[in-house]
């Protein structure tokens, strides 16, 4: 009968989860979701609701997170801002294509190990004496995999665009998030004390493997909402006028919903209420938009066709419908 | 019905709709849904999500099936009966908690049983249920093997969620084919250059990288009344393509040809061949000519295809006796990389009556014979 809910699976979770549910009524539940929101946008990244309870479960359940959504939409902020909060050490590995082991996880320090060899060499030690000196943690070159894992304390572990890796450089990673143990031949098993808060960046260029899905809990962030944009920008660029801060998000939203070739990220929109209280405007006017356009797109045909279509009305500027394309 | 068992059909339903969910997962979905306060729908909601969802593609499916079973989140009573149900069996857990397995497996069978009284009056009916859904995904792979033509409106609905899968064997084919070789010859200078640092023994080799070259991938969609079936694939598989490759230019043609790429972005899978008729020009009298399709495309984009070009091709080669213009097709071949063409008709059907794709096929690298879903998913691990 059990095998009805395919629950035979749920005899292998810690312990732990269950003691503190008991524990906690559900008020409680709530107040700790908007406790963890609180604390992200103290740390400078607005979150709402669905994002706290995805950070939460993480965090209760101990599971990595993969975080898909366009470029520049915040997925590493989330990271950095849930160390910030936590107060945590952020160890990063960026990927990129060709990634390996020696780079990820660690690497002997060759060129150190072979100083030693050669500084030694006329006492003539027993070879096991060189090997035991050499094969020190003092000539281990840990990367972020191994630091997380040898970490003193509790890590947020930051694997960035995890979609450029190969599908090897995976697997390894897979084998890795599953049991936060790492074997040097030479030095023998390192243990993670405390299993580190993984978050796992992608892009979506290529598909991820099922395996690692799997493992994960999913979170999508999407461009935000006019009113989330708005407070992103006040917290972040607070000085600049509110009424110019209203104006960049409007325009900046209406530019999103066009075919570009880049979009403006919400990185991009806090640069240019950066430039704009930089260059210390009071409104943005067409001129100024026509100035610092640059900020936000990052493509000329771009900057040419929102040019071409940006008018200035009451309300401040405003895109004019554009011309229907095809025949009809 | 109790909120697990809801909770287990909304499952059922989401792999029947095809996304494939782990029993790991749902037990992940289990525990998440014990952390969450389930009176706030942004909560319940997020559980299931964050859980069972891996991929923002499904995100429209798996909405549908959360209105259908959850709408306004689960009913009043239920969470406060599956809570003490699950807090009574974690009571009896601990006290036994001296043995640390021991307790885990009573929390387990626990939360398994959730009162076995229920279970056993559920039992046919989960039974039931089981059949259900895995008839469900046979009659999916069936489906796949059905001929296009044969498809009813209701079918080609339950076959076009398929359609990112079949996307995906295309992208990870290209894919691994790019990343065979990655590394060119040996970069002396480098190597020698680092090895001074290790007092000149040759530690690292450093190979030249090739330089590789990303697809830009080129598909003409035949979207004529006589492969009108096939054409919902092939839009719909243009469609996702979007998703693995960076450039995809996409164009429809009956007897004119026009690019919808951007088209494809806007809109929703749904509306693909009735927004292509209606906002592209693809129609001019409405008797297929490939030979006019091919001319113009050669004409008008011509100067866009370049040796990393893929040029896919959907569509029977049914030319209404109009010349075949297969050198048109040639001289493309002669700009991109590769031409494949994937054919809607059974083999034995080719060159029969109207039908000039022999003519084609030998101007392209491979054309296949796509009669079902199943074929043309094979065909693209044969490229």
């Amino acid at each position: 009968m059990p095998e009805k809910y395919n629950n035979t699976r749920l005899l292998s979770y810690p312990l732990s989860v269950h003691r503190e549910f008991s524990k906690t009524g559900v008020v409680e539940l709530t107040e700790k979701i908007k406790q963890i929101r609180d604390e992200m946008l103290e740390a400078g990244f607005v979150c709402d609701y669905r994002i706290a309870t995805v950070l939460y479960l993480a965090e209760a359940m101990q599971k990595p997170v993969l975080i898909e959504g366009p470029a520049g939409v915040g997925k590493t902020a989330v990271a950095q801002a849930f160390s910030r909060a936590r107060g945590l050490e952020l160890i990063r590995l960026q990927c990129y294509e060709g990634i390996d082991e020696p780079r990820a996880l660690y690497e002997w320090n060759y060129k150190k190990q072979l100083l030693h060899i050669q500084a030694c060499a006329y006492r003539q030690p027993e070879l096991r004496e060189i090997e035991r000196e050499i094969f020190s943690e003092e000539y281990l070159l840990a990367r972020p995999l191994l630091r997380a894992i040898t970490a003193p304390a509790r890590a947020v572990l930051l694997i960035d665009e995890i979609d450029k890796v190969d599908f090897d450089f995976e697997a390894m990673l897979l084998e890795l998030l599953a049991e936060f143990q790492v074997t040097l031949p030479e030095l023998g098993t390192f243990k993670a004390r405390e299993i580190p808060h993984v978050f796992i960046t992608s892009n979506a260029t290529r598909e991820l493997s099922e395996a690692l899905k799997r493992r994960c809990l999913y979170l999508h962030l999407a461009f935000p909402a006019p009113d989330v944009e708005a407070r992103i920008l006040a917290l972040q660029v607070p000085d600049l006028a509110a009424a110019v801060r209203e104006k960049v998000v409007r325009l900046v939203q209406q530019i999103r919903k066009l075919d570009l070739k880049k979009p403006p990220s919400i990185a991009e929109s806090i640069d240019w209420a950066r430039a704009l209280f930089w260059l210390a405007r009071e409104d943005l006017d067409l001129e100024t938009f026509r100035e610092t356009a640059s900020v936000i797109l990052k493509y000329q045909e771009d900057i040419e066709r929102i040019r071409q279509s940006v008018g200035s009305g009451e309300e401040g500027l405003y895109l004019k419908p554009e011309p229907k394309q095809g025949w009809r | 019905m109790s909120l697990q068992e809801k909770v287990y059909s909304f499952v059922q339903d989401l792999r029947a709709a095809g996304i494939a969910v782990s029993p790991d997962e749902l037990g992940y979905c289990y525990q998440a849904l014990l952390l969450v306060d389930w009176t706030v729908e942004d909560g319940f909601y997020t559980a299931l999500f964050a859980t069972l969802v891996k991929d923002v593609s499904h995100a429209v499916l798996f909405d549908q099936c959360y209105h259908r079973h959850f709408r306004g989140g689960p009913g009043p009573g239920e969470e406060d009966a599956f809570r003490r149900q699950v807090a009574e069996h974690l009571a009896q857990a601990w006290q036994g908690e001296g043995a640390g397995g021991a307790g885990r497996s009573c929390v387990g069978e626990g939360e398994a049983g959730q009162g076995e009284g229920a279970e056993g009056r559920n039992e046919k009916a989960g039974e039931r249920e089981r059949d259900d859904a895995s008839g469900r995904s046979d009659r999916l792979k069936n489906l796949a093997a059905k001929d296009f033509r044969y498809l009813s409106v209701a079918e080609m609905k339950a076959l076009e969620n398929l359609m990112p899968l079949v996307a995906r064997r295309l992208a990870s084919r290209m894919i691994k084919k790019r990343k065979k070789n990655r590394h060119g010859g040996l970069d002396f200078r480098q190597t020698f250059r680092h090895s001074l640092a290790a007092g000149g023994a040759p530690l690292e080799l450093i190979t030249r990288p090739k330089i590789r070259q990303k697809p830009i991938i080129f598909a003409l969609c035949d979207v004529s009344a006589s492969v009108w079936e096939f054409s919902n694939f092939s839009l719909g598989l243009v469609y996702s393509l979007e998703r693995f490759f960076r450039e995809v230019r996409s164009f429809a043609f009956v007897d004119e040809i026009d690019e919808i790429t951007s088209l494809l972005r806007r809109i929703r899978p749904e509306q693909l061949r009735r927004t292509v008729f209606n906002s592209a020009r693809v129609v001019n009298d409405g008797r297929t000519d490939y030979g006019h399709c091919l001319k113009s495309f050669l004409q008008r984009y011509g100067a866009e295809l370049s040796p990393r070009s893929y040029l896919l091709i959907f569509g029977d080669a049914r030319n209404n006796w109009y010349s075949s213009e297969s050198r048109a097709l040639a001289a493309l071949k002669g700009k991109v990389k590769r031409v494949y063409w994937f054919n809607p008709e059974p083999q034995d059907r080719w060159d029969s009556g109207d039908s000039v794709i022999s003519a084609y096929a030998a101007h392209c690298d491979r054309a296949f014979a796509c009669s079902n879903l199943r074929a043309l998913a094979d065909a693209f691990t044969r490229i």
